[in-house]
């Protein structure tokens, strides 16, 4: 019975979660409107919104699909993850291992990066990015973001988290600080790696204002930029925009299920220790 | 994960260099993309519906036959990708392009700001004259509407029909308003729960019921511009009635933040009988298979005078533009009256040129007809000099006015303190 | 030798993330600091017009402004503490050996995925304000008189809130499942010799041993949800009135809508120091909280 109490619980709890995006899918597999609707079942399900979102931008522009929005959110969400996890990681190392002048102060540093509303700084920030001729470029959309003050941040945790006697071990084999740190921390916080590949995955597939300031055609818009497409200033296409969320929220679901167990753990090293 | 350490030297040290070479190559190619054989003119286009695009894109091919030395380059940006904040950042960066369509009243503060190259010298006076409303700072014009999207009342025939209520005309006047409104709204059941509601509005909007304080004969600034007078007798007035409308006759449900799409929602439900918007949701609305030939347009009500809240979609040309005159002849070609009649034809806007509205085309479309009706006595919003917009200002003081923190006179008279302290305070 | 060799090889594992800080990040912080000493429009073709303190000294006489402050203030403890409440809830109940959990883990999880500004929306319509709507309605089954959820100032700010509890309960789920997959079984075990019940087990182990997750969702959680914009842009539009109104919708109306870029610099440092400050007081408390581990 008790048991049953909890599922009952859960059950709501999860529908309570799960509604809008149930809706999302909801309308984007019912008849494309330009009303809102609350449902949370398909009238006359189809498919139709998918494929007529995925071709909408040809309509607009030539030979562009919502494909090519894919690849370069894609390209975009790849470099920035990858290189940002790298940059981040290295930091973050120095900085729990290391003793040495300022430390505190420039770690503080990379805290403060996050504590400024990004309306503000993007002004400035745009202002250098098209001094540097990256305005429509991929370089534009990722340089800017392959370092994070939130990624050094749980980067540092995690390092602190080690016993400094694994370290110490490897220095007696002879081992060079970027060789420690390759060979010996960095797979041992393979959890904490799985953590940000989520975190900057996510992140930089869901940006959009900085997207929206740094392109200027189509065959550069991400995805976020591509879903504005269906919504006007009056009227919007609701079926065609839910089939666009849906196709954009799957490949992160999925990371996130391919992620979860190594996830779970990773966290811990960031957050345990402070 | 066993990288050696010099790869990961050589990798860091290769994608940097790559970076500052970008950098250094972007910057010599920037420098060295100027000689054309073209005359490029670059065109921001604000809004990205399907229709319209397809229709901007002909329109542009078309003056490119006409014009075989100037090249146009379009740039759509759809509304949500906020196309007045693009070009606020290209004016501080120096980037616009040449010739834009933006979104009234941001014409007149950018023309405020000098951004914006006066038209009178581009346009001849006959055109001028032809034009319902043409948008002028100072007395010089500084864009031009290439169509009018007009807020006209929308209504569903079929409950309008079912109280025999007769369709709504420029001949209502408030009071006739309040009646019809009131036997439109419904309590199917008696439960105390109002079903269906005659007329719909929000204070989300300025709109919504600056539109009443003009036809009370009053406005938000004084002639001269040099003070607001929304505290005015005829403003409080009007403002008490658009309240009235939600609070004393109950025809309205209390919308103080909703946005419109939740009114459309309701509209189209059957839960509303009347509600004020534009073409594009009336055109929205008609294409819902549920609702065909269930939906009309008629014109709003009038007090002392007959007014509307007509914005457009307006063509500046910028002062920093190296190619004027191509841009103003793109902009004549845009406005020219066979180009407008072909725009607004395909999009459903209506023109903004007398010669164009008066086209028998629009008289087979009676929903087209209404809304060019309507927009006769359409006027956007103007503000004196160097001033923001006061629509912030005056929305939240009517919401606290809905909500009975004030009178509707306390609130007003707060609103125009506040709006009488920003006057000119840009410069 | 030995030190400068020392200080090269810091300096070459900062450097790849801190030369992107200091080009994309510091310099633009600098000079939004630089330009709120300045009467300043992103329109402006003339020089910024320096004030000195000017935006400062108005700042601190705007009402608006302190109203905003106020609300994001309510609008954070609101969210924070509830947020966190439930996700550790959660995370108890789905870290115990429950059938379907994964199934539940990643339904809890959606919100942190699902597009914000979709789920305003969708939650704007369902909290209704008419008497009619899909919440007032069950609420009337149930016996309580419906309510303007958008509509009034005793609830606006209220139901932005519930819109951020639940994009955000996913969030502190995980991170708090994580934290209790590392108390080692044996804590318990001895405690049950003992004699102890499940609330004394939650009491005096899992939630002492928790505290440094506690810590490290709340630093993240705080300067999350002070800089607040979608919902509150989309759901209310900062009213009625000014009572949803937050520091970042404020921010943004007067450098977008009203064109004073400097005096939106003056918002954004005054959030700055506020967050700066909650930091560093965070760091002091966490600093004691050390020994615990």
């Amino acid at each position: 019975m008790k048991k049953f109490i909890w599922y009952f619980t859960l059950i709501i709890l999860a529908l309570f979660m799960l509604v809008p995006m149930l809706w999302t899918i909801t309308t984007a597999l019912s008849h494309d409107t330009s009303t809102v609707k609350i449902q949370l079942l398909p009238n006359n399900p189809g498919l139709e919104n998918f494929i007529n979102a995925w071709n909408y931008p040809s309509q607009i522009e030539k030979g562009i699909t919502m494909g090519r929005f894919f690849f370069n959110s894609l390209v975009t969400c790849f470099f920035i993850t990858v290189l940002s996890i790298l940059t981040d990681s290295m930091a973050g190392y120095i900085l729990a291992r290391k003793k040495f002048r300022y430390r505190e102060s420039i770690f503080f540093l990379s805290i403060a990066t996050m504590m400024i509303p990004f309306y503000v700084t993007s002004i400035p920030m745009f202002l250098i990015v098209r001094e540097f001729g990256w305005i429509n470029k991929f370089y534009g959309l990722i340089v800017p973001f392959i370092g994070s003050g939130f990624g050094v941040y749980m980067f540092r945790q995690a390092f602190l988290a080690i016993p400094i006697q694994i370290e110490e071990a490897a220095k007696l084999d002879g081992l060079s600080d970027l060789g420690i740190y390759l060979r010996v921390m960095l797979p041992l916080i393979r959890p904490t790696i799985a953590t940000m590949i989520i975190f900057k995955a996510m992140w930089s597939w869901n940006i959009f204002y900085w997207p929206l300031l740094v392109t200027n055609s189509m065959d550069m818009y991400t995805l976020p930029l591509g879903l504005t497409l269906f919504k006007g200033l009056n009227v919007t296409r609701w079926g065609l925009l839910t089939a666009g969320l849906t196709i954009a929220v799957v490949p992160i679901i999925a990371l996130f299920l391919i992620m979860q167990r190594q996830f779970i753990s990773g966290l811990t090293a960031g957050a345990v220790k402070e | 994960m066993m990288f050696k350490e010099k790869s990961l030297i050589t990798f860091l040290v290769v994608v940097y260099l790559i970076i500052i070479s970008s950098i250094i190559y972007n910057r010599r190619s920037k420098a060295s993309d100027q000689p054309n054989q073209y005359q490029t003119v670059t065109f921001w286009h604000a809004g990205a519906g399907k229709e319209r695009v397809k229709t901007i894109k002909e329109l542009i091919q078309k003056f490119e036959e006409e014009n075989p030395e100037i090249k146009i380059k379009l740039k759509i940006i759809p509304w949500d990708q906020k196309p007045h904040e693009k070009i606020q950042i290209a004016i501080a960066s120096k980037t616009e392009p040449d010739i834009a369509s933006v979104g009234t009243p941001f014409d007149q503060i950018i023309s405020d700001f000098n951004a914006v190259e006066s038209l009178d010298k581009y346009m001849d006076k006959e055109t001028i004259d032809d034009f319902i409303n043409i948008n002028r700072n100072q007395n010089k014009i500084v864009s031009v509407p290439w169509f009018t999207d007009v807020r006209a009342l929308i209504y569903r025939k079929d409950l309008l029909a079912k109280k025999g209520i007769p369709e709504p005309t420029e001949s209502w006047t408030w009071e006739e308003f309040i009646r019809y409104a009131s036997a439109l709204t419904e309590d199917n059941n008696n439960d105390g729960i109002t079903d269906i509601f005659g007329y719909a509005t929000t204070a989300r909007y300025a709109y919504q019921f600056v539109v009443f304080m003009w036809q009370n004969g009053s406005d938000l600034y004084s002639n001269d511009g040099k003070k607001a007078i929304v505290a005015s007798e005829q403003s409080i007035e009007a403002v008490q009635f658009f309240v009235d409308l939600m609070k004393k006759h109950k025809v309205s449900p209390i919308f103080t933040t909703e946005n419109l799409l939740i009114i459309r929602k309701m509209f189209a439900e059957g839960k509303i009988a009347m509600f004020m918007d534009c073409s594009d949701a009336a055109n929205a609305l008609t294409s819902e298979p549920a609702l065909t030939g269930k939906i009309g347009v008629g014109q709003i009500p009038h007090n002392k005078k007959f007014a509307a809240y007509a914005n457009s979609d307006a063509l500046v040309i910028f002062r920093r533009s190296k190619n004027k005159k191509n841009a103003a002849k793109l902009l004549n070609f845009l406005i020219r009256p066979d180009n407008m009649l072909f725009y607004d034809k395909k999009t459903g806007f209506s023109p903004s040129r007398r010669s164009v509205a008066d086209n028998p085309f629009f008289d087979k479309y009676p929903i087209k007809k209404a809304f060019i009706k309507q927009s006769a006595c359409g006027k956007p919003w103007r503000m004196p000099p160097f001033t923001p917009s006061p629509r912030l200002i005056l929305t939240r003081n009517i919401q606290m006015a809905i909500e009975g923190k004030f009178s509707v006179k306390e609130a007003l008279l707060k609103a125009e303190k506040k709006m009488n302290s920003e006057i000119g305070s840009l410069f | 030798m030995r030190k400068i060799k020392d200080s090269l090889k810091i300096a070459g594992f900062l450097l790849p993330s801190y030369s992107i800080f200091f080009v994309f990040i510091f310099f633009p912080l600098i000079y939004s600091f630089y330009l709120s000493f300045f009467h300043y429009s992103l329109l402006s073709y003339n020089a910024p017009r320096f004030t000195g303190l000017q935006n400062y000294i108005t700042l601190l006489k705007d009402p608006i402004f302190w109203v905003s402050l106020k609300n994001t203030m309510t609008y954070t403890i609101g969210t924070v503490i509830p947020t966190m409440g439930i996700g550790l809830f959660m995370a108890i109940i789905l870290n115990s050996k429950l059938k379907l959990k994964n199934f539940f883990r990643t339904a809890y999880f959606i919100p942190v995925v699902t597009s914000l500004v979709a789920a305003s929306i969708i939650w704007s319509l369902i909290l209704d304000s008419t008497d009619a709507g899909l919440v007032n309605s069950f609420l009337v089954q149930l016996g309580i008189p419906p309510q303007a959820w958008l509509s009034s100032s005793r609830w606006a700010l209220f139901s932005v809130i519930i819109v951020n509890i639940w994009k955000n309960i996913g969030y502190v789920m995980i991170i708090y499942i994580a934290g209790l997959q590392s108390i080692p079984e044996q804590l318990y075990e001895a405690i049950t010799i003992d004699g102890a019940g499940e609330w004394e087990k939650f009491y005096y182990i899992t939630l002492p041993l928790l505290k440094p997750t506690t810590s490290f969702v709340f630093t993240t959680s705080l300067i999350g949800s002070f800089q607040v914009f979608t919902p509150v842009y989309i759901m209310t539009g900062g009213g009625p009135g000014y009572s949803s109104n937050t520091i970042v919708n404020y921010l943004y109306q007067q450098g977008f809508q009203n064109f004073r870029m400097g005096y939106a610099s003056t918002i954004a440092y005054a959030l700055f120091t506020i967050l700066f400050v909650m930091t560093i007081l965070q760091k002091k408390y966490l600093k004691a909280e050390e020994v615990l581990y």
